[in-house]
């Protein structure tokens, strides 16, 4: 089979599977031969090809839960996708692209990856992502950096940055991902594909790497909102194995395009910020808040304590770094994962681990104990914890009076490969981890492509309150429609020439 | 709030249970002036001791108690089948007594 473009929509592809203009096994050799010709973007940690199956990498087709169904069970059966590899799928490598896992095979499924098998989608690999989904750079998972299509000499930004490579460059029509601060909105802004965290909860985390699991979120990159909203609708709902889940409307359903008299704001202290930082993407981001209000939509101005908002990276990174510490205390080698040898049961754990791990990530757990140590508890992680409060109080009172939150998706295009990969360097923006105020809240938040600024795709967010997904969604497909965001069909149009 | 001392990093790293190089205790001091001077942000925060911390985004109005029923089942075999070193049904590990 020559080109197929997966660009066309879940919907429509699943109608030409379902008429029989084209096979679900067609459809998987496209993903399995491009992701092979675009190999040296690293986007991949597993291929499920037959040459991972000779490897051992891969169960039995019987053995997995992967194996497609006749199609038009659902819009998904038969359509390839990608996962995350901090996903558990039994029988498939997962490795949270950690050294210490590069030979763990899950013996349970993920419900998200089992409900996606239950309707019939066809995962065709595991992506990379940053070390243990810390970071947000695509650089640091242990089988080297993902590379951006669109600048060999940028970062992709992360962590599931195998994901939205793998959109990216039309492997797969859709892929999962993870988000704690913006591991999923990131990367879908530097690379010009759509990128969704739903609302914390919505989707269950049950078999999903932990990174900080009171932000932790299971999310979607696809081509379009719709899309997206689809492949979301496929994952949801409440499941006895995650307390924090919950059951929530259809999201397609809600997709009406009816924006007519909804309000959004601005929050002024960022548009300066950014004014001051990139003006070029501040002039995309006023042309976004235009096709807003062309759209029917009033946007207004809001002010938010800029002392609060100076708060929110060390919020971040206080919670995230604390929470991961102690997940990630059963990565010991000892019952699974990589063992290294010693002489007693400690030398055995610290040998694995001090190998196991890299420098970047033993940095954050370091800062995590620190942070927990009992006598820093108090001013340190319990005012994070405070401070995260305020910030979800005022952005809640902001949504009573609007229906979402219109946000530059960076402050910047994507940075140069040998720019600070570390956020907690002294060159990375103050004010600059604002995404990650979703996830503080637990509300659905939507990046979608809104132009190119200096030859890189930029990208606007809508954030709205806790479980008004359907409402976000609906803001996004409409500007997504007016934007009408071509660069990435000509990029990958000029990448087949 | 107190430094983070190159001993406090070393200790810290030992009761992780990893080692780190002279070099990544340095960088990892280095950054922790960073992080200190972003964590510094939330004491200046008036009335901030009366906040309650939040510790998940809301509350889940959802939660209902799970039916007391065997749902999921491991057996020995799955349970060992990503570790390393297995003998007579047991993890082996190196002796913790001597010979």
């Amino acid at each position: 089979m020559g080109d197929y473009d997966f660009g066309k929509g879940l919907k429509k592809i699943s109608e030409e599977l379902i008429s029989g203009e084209v096979t679900s096994e067609e459809l998987v050799e496209v993903s399995l031969r491009r992701a092979k010709e675009f190999e040296k973007y690293g986007a991949f940690v597993t291929l499920l090809d037959d040459e991972s199956d000779k490897k051992g990498l891969t169960a039995s087709a019987e053995e997995t839960s992967s194996t497609p169904p006749e199609a038009g069970k659902s819009v998904l059966t038969g359509i390839p996708y990608a996962m995350k590899d901090n996903v558990s799928t039994t029988g498939v490598l997962t490795t949270g692209s950690c050294n210490i896992l590069r030979d763990y095979v899950p013996i349970f499924d993920a419900t998200c990856y089992r409900k996606l098998s239950e309707a019939g989608a066809v995962m065709v690999g595991k992506t990379v992502l940053d070390e243990l989904a810390m970071g947000g750079s695509g650089l640091t998972g242990y089988t080297g950096p993902v590379v951006n299509p669109w600048d060999e000499t940028r970062q992709t930004g992360g962590s599931s940055a195998g994901s939205a490579v793998a959109v990216a460059l039309g492997v797969v029509p859709y892929a999962i991902g993870t988000d704690t601060g913006d591991s999923i909105r990131n990367p879908a802004g530097n690379l010009g594909v759509v990128g969704y965290k739903p609302t914390y909860g919505m989707i269950s985390r049950w078999g999903v790497f932990a990174f900080a699991s009171s932000m932790d979120t299971v999310g979607v990159l696809a081509r379009s909102v719709r899309d997206a909203a689809i492949v979301a609708d496929t994952m949801r709902g409440r499941d006895e194995l995650d307390m924090t889940s919950y059951d929530s409307g259809e999201l397609v359903d809600g997709l009406d395009g009816d924006v007519k008299g909804k309000k959004l704001f601005v929050v002024k202290e960022l548009a300066e910020e950014l004014k001051e930082h990139s003006l070029d993407i501040y002039e995309n981001y006023l042309e976004t808040i235009e096709v807003a209000r062309k759209a029917g939509m009033e946007v207004l101005e809001e002010s938010v304590d800029r002392e609060l908002l100076k708060c929110v990276c060390g919020v971040y990174f206080a919670i995230s770094c604390a929470e991961a510490t102690s997940n990630n205390s059963n990565l010991t080698g000892v019952i699974f994962g990589v063992r290294e040898d010693g002489a007693t049961p400690d030398e055995v754990m610290i040998n694995t681990r001090t190998k196991g791990f890299s420098e970047f990530v033993k940095k954050r757990f370091v800062l995590g104990s620190y942070i927990l140590q009992a006598e820093n508890q108090e001013k340190l992680f319990k005012n994070a914890q405070r401070v995260r409060r305020l910030v979800v109080d005022r952005f809640n009172e902001l949504f009573e009076k609007y229906d979402g939150w219109l946000a530059p998706n960076a402050m910047g295009i994507a940075p140069k490969i040998d720019e600070e990969v570390d956020r907690l360097s002294n060159s990375y923006l103050i004010l600059s981890q604002y995404l990650a105020i979703a996830n503080f809240g637990g509300f659905p938040s939507v990046t979608i492509p809104s132009g190119v600024v200096r030859n890189n795709p930029v990208g606007v967010n809508i954030t709205a309150k806790a479980k008004d997904d359907a409402g976000a969604l609906n803001i996004a497909v409409v500007m997504e429609k007016v934007i009408g965001f071509k660069a990435l069909d000509e990029k990958l149009e000029e990448m087949s020439r | 709030m107190k430094s983070l001392t190159r001993e406090n990093a070393e200790e810290y790293a030992k009761k992780l249970m990893f080692n780190i190089q002279e070099n990544e205790v340095d960088q990892l001091v280095k950054d922790f002036q960073v992080m200190a001077q972003q964590l510094r942000c939330l004491e200046k925060l008036p009335g901030i001791e009366s906040v309650e911390p939040m510790t998940f985004p809301f509350e889940n109005e959802d939660v209902r108690m799970r039916e007391d029923e065997v749902t999921v089942e491991l057996s020995r075999e799955e349970a060992f089948s990503n570790c390393k070193d297995v003998k007579d049904g047991e993890v082996r590990v190196p002796r913790v007594v001597g010979e």
